[in-house]
């Protein structure tokens, strides 16, 4: 049988989806029995899987495979993450949170762009460039991570919506610059923030939007349709907050992030899921929540590119060292000083200057960068994978171990 | 899809398909429910409405996309529908089960051919294919409508389990029959029935070993006892089994819907085979393959409707609907009585056969088919095409959402 072209594409993915289960699997396993991060397991199995080592998988970043499960991916474990937020928490750090995922962004990216002019000797619009694409922390990473370590509820629950929020900085800087970079256009600072506050305002309002017709569709007391359709239900508010915030120009992130967050906090607006129901969202949520991240960790590792990283490792390395030991905590103490109400103790601050992986945005972002012809593009690529494994490697292994030292572990 | 569109565009038209599918499909499952017939019938419509009606969703027959869903969720359908296959039942219907698969789709194909010939004008050998095209049963729609409406256990289950076994001597057929329309053509190489029916056998055996070992594997990963490794990830194992034993069996030459049904009877039979699953898990994952079974349900009937082509099927309406007509109130008739009563031992009545006669419900895989045959060129595609959406059309509008009535006629619905 000659089958055409997209048949055989589609047998092509159902194989590599079967190869990354079967694998993501035995890493999951692993992962457990010593006691760290799965996601940890599965960038190395990845790593394994990928063309540099056994070669099973082959998925380019640029593909619109790749594309779809990243977005759709992460989306959906952001949702969860914002599901797990208790808003009376959050009114306790709101300060701390918009400081560190506006002004801390621009601090890391200006410490680590420093750090990337010296060792590599770039351009200063260059060098920044490289800062603000690694500077977004990754939900994809931050919030599997507090799933499985269970940290003081206030640190857990400012590190992981700093990731969902300082993602739409990130971006928006990374593309602002770019265009300097490229000699195409000129930095204009009031057009950066009109469209930062866009961004946010767009996300947080479809986010909004699309949460609070959620949980009256699955919670109202007479109108609750979906009531018994709840794994469905947060399939479609993931999907529709995504891509309506994107088509009004909105951070996707954003909009899912609160989503969740509307959707798990449903009991403050007078809405009511039956328990029954509300254990089985958690049980398919957490099933989806770990095939994602398989599936995203995975991939990521598969695309390491061990070519470019050995042309320009010893440099990136340093650049990636002052990242996270310096431009980090800097950036934590800075941000969290700028907010006393939160009360804010020392040993909470030097945990959370632990808590920067760099994860699927940067990686995805260094793609389009290269895409897009940026300047040294492999210095970018190159510093950008070295970041993720690095901090994903040694930060998420050790995350339980520095809970414990510092007395943060939820008892 | 534009091939010149960057991947990430892709990506999110393709998200924003889904969304638009999922939640249309969310609604019409809620509707379906308050008027109590199977959700699909639903579907489909509101697939209809979307596509060619509304025009908010395009997705090709032949995009990737698609063919991943078709594949994935049909298999996944498939899977969930052998779990809920009993052994018990099974030794009592394996006769008949043997029979309607491989002699019964023979005879489906036959008859159909003959109307299709005299209504269609279409060459002898064209309406051969046409009738194998359309002449195996779609488990994705009946494990559903089984599902829903809780009818008497063995005919249920016999019912599901044709269509699992059916699709492999469809496809098998279908391709033999164009093989040999292309050799008399002179542009093919010559085929032999013994070749054909070879192949058959391999293909089935093939798949029902390597459906049966991942099964088994899968139910020594989960179970309580010796070391049940994979116990905390018991839904994921499902969709490791499915989309192992389905690339697996293709792989070694036979048919993927086959190992993931047999797939499916092992893993959930694994009483039988002294294992034991704790009752809280086996309720855990039920609920995840429902969910997962039904996220998947909506996205193939929707796209299915999406995909229906009215301008072509305008050209063939009134003949289109003659050869549907004896298909449905014929062909199966005849088939079912004919298999059916020699069959001794089961004992079949008059009411269960009658109801098996209005059970034969066409669906993805020769709207699949079509669109492959399409690919190699067949002759009179478009005839072929526009007979295969009206049966898909007419045999779940009609058969589907009149199923719990029939049954209930009948006195075959389970109290």
């Amino acid at each position: 049988m000659q089958n055409p072209e997209s048949v055989q594409i589609a047998y092509q993915n159902l194989t590599d989806v079967g190869t990354m289960l079967v694998a993501g699997t035995l890493a999951a396993l692993a992962a457990k029995r010593l006691r760290i991060p799965d996601i940890v397991a599965f960038l190395l199995a990845g790593i394994l899987l990928g063309p540099f080592a056994t070669g099973l998988i082959t998925i380019p970043t640029d593909s619109a495979t790749n594309q779809f499960i990243l977005i759709f991916g992460a989306s959906y474990i952001l949702f969860d993450g914002g599901a797990a937020l208790r808003l009376p928490v959050l009114r306790q750090v709101w300060v701390s949170l918009l400081v560190l995922a506006t002004v801390g962004v621009m601090l890391t990216a200006l410490v680590t762009g420093y750090a990337a002019m010296l060792a590599f000797g770039l351009t200063l619009p260059v060098a920044l460039l490289l800062g603000c694409a690694i500077a977004p922390t990754d939900p994809a990473t931050l919030v599997p991570v507090f799933k499985q370590v269970k940290v003081r509820e206030k640190v857990a629950q400012t590190v992981m919506s700093e990731s969902a929020f300082n993602d739409a900085t990130g971006a928006i800087m990374t593309f602002a610059l770019l265009g300097i970079a490229m000699g195409t256009e000129s930095f204009s600072l009031r057009h950066s923030l009109i469209e930062l506050v866009r961004e946010a305002g767009m996300g947080l309002m479809v986010g909004a939007a699309v949460g609070y017709a959620a949980a009256f569709l699955v919670g109202h007391k007479e109108f609750a349709l979906l009531k018994h359709n709840l794994p469905i239900v947060t399939l479609i508010v993931v999907v529709t907050a995504f891509m309506l915030a994107v088509t009004v120009h909105g951070s996707g992130f954003m909009a899912v992030f609160v989503a969740g967050i509307m959707l798990g906090n449903n009991e403050l607006f007078g809405f009511a899921v039956d328990a029954i129901d509300e254990e089985r969202l958690h049980e398919y949520v957490n099933t989806t929540g770990l095939i994602f991240r398989m599936f995203i960790f995975i991939l990521l590792g598969s695309q390491v590119d061990f070519a470019l990283l050995q042309l320009h490792w010893l440099p990136a390395v340093g650049v990636v060292l002052v990242f996270m030991f310096v431009a980090r905590p800097i950036c934590v103490f800075a941000c969290t000083a700028l907010d006393p109400s939160a009360r804010w103790t020392f040993q909470e601050r030097l945990f959370m200057s632990w808590m920067r992986m760099t994860g699927v945005i940067p990686g995805a972002l260094a793609g389009l960068l290269a895409g897009m012809g940026a300047p040294h593009s492999d210095v970018i690529t190159s510093v950008t994978f070295v970041a993720i494994l690095m901090t994903i490697i040694l930060q998420a292994t050790t995350t339980r171990w520095l809970a414990a030292r510092l007395d943060l572990l939820e008892r | 899809m534009d091939p010149t569109l960057s991947p990430d565009v892709v990506a999110q038209q393709a998200l924003a398909s889904i969304g638009i599918i999922l939640g249309a499909g969310a609604l019409a499952a809620v509707l379906a429910k308050r008027i109590n017939i199977p959700d699909i019938v639903l579907y489909l419509l509101v697939g209809m409405l979307l596509g060619p009606g509304l025009g908010l969703l395009h997705i090709p027959t032949e995009s990737v996309m698609n063919q991943f869903i078709l594949t994935f969720g049909a298999a996944y359908i498939l899977f969930d529908g052998g779990a809920t296959l009993r052994f018990r039942v099974l030794k009592e219907i394996w006769v008949l089960l043997l029979v309607l698969a491989t002699v019964g789709v023979l005879v489906t194909c036959f008859i159909t051919a003959l109307a299709a010939e005299s209504l269609l004008g279409l060459p002898w050998m064209v309406a051969v294919l046409l009738g194998a095209t359309i002449a195996s049963t779609d488990p994705a729609t009946l494990v559903p409508v089984f599902k829903q409406v809780k009818v008497k256990e063995r005919v249920a289950q016999l019912v599901m389990s044709e269509s699992a076994m059916n699709d492999a001597t469809g496809a098998i057929l279908t391709f033999t029959v164009l093989a040999m329309i292309q050799a008399a053509a002179g542009s093919g190489a010559e085929v032999s029935v013994g070749h054909a029916v070879l192949e058959f056998g391999i293909e089935a055996g093939v798949g029902l070993f390597i459906g049966s070992a991942s099964g088994y594997l899968a139910a020594v990963l989960v179970a309580k006892g010796q070391t049940p490794l994979l116990k905390d990830f018991m839904p994921l194992v499902t969709l490791l089994v499915v989309a192992g034993s389905y690339s697996l069996a293709l792989y070694a030459g036979g048919s993927g819907f086959m190992a993931v049904f047999c797939a499916g009877v092992i893993l959930m039979n694994n009483e039988s085979f002294g294992f034991s699953v704790d009752a809280i898990d086996e309720e855990k994952l039920e609920h995840y393959v429902g969910n997962t079974a039904l996220a998947f349900r909506i996205l193939i009937f929707i796209l299915l409707g999406s995909q229906v082509d009215f301008a072509l099927i305008q050209q063939y309406l009134l003949p289109g609907i003659g050869v549907v007509a004896v298909f449905m109130f014929v062909a199966r008739p005849v088939t079912v009585f004919l298999c059916a009563l020699p069959d001794r031992n089961a004992r079949w009545t008059v009411k269960e056969m009658l109801f098996m006669s209005w059970t034969r419900e066409t669906g993805v895989i020769p709207a699949a088919l079509v669109g492959l045959l399409a690919g190699q060129g067949a002759p009179n595609i478009d005839v072929i095409g526009a007979v295969t959406f009206i049966a898909i059309l007419a045999t779940i509008l009609i058969q589907a959402s009149t199923t719990r009535w029939w049954a209930g006629k009948l006195d075959l619905l389970e109290r």
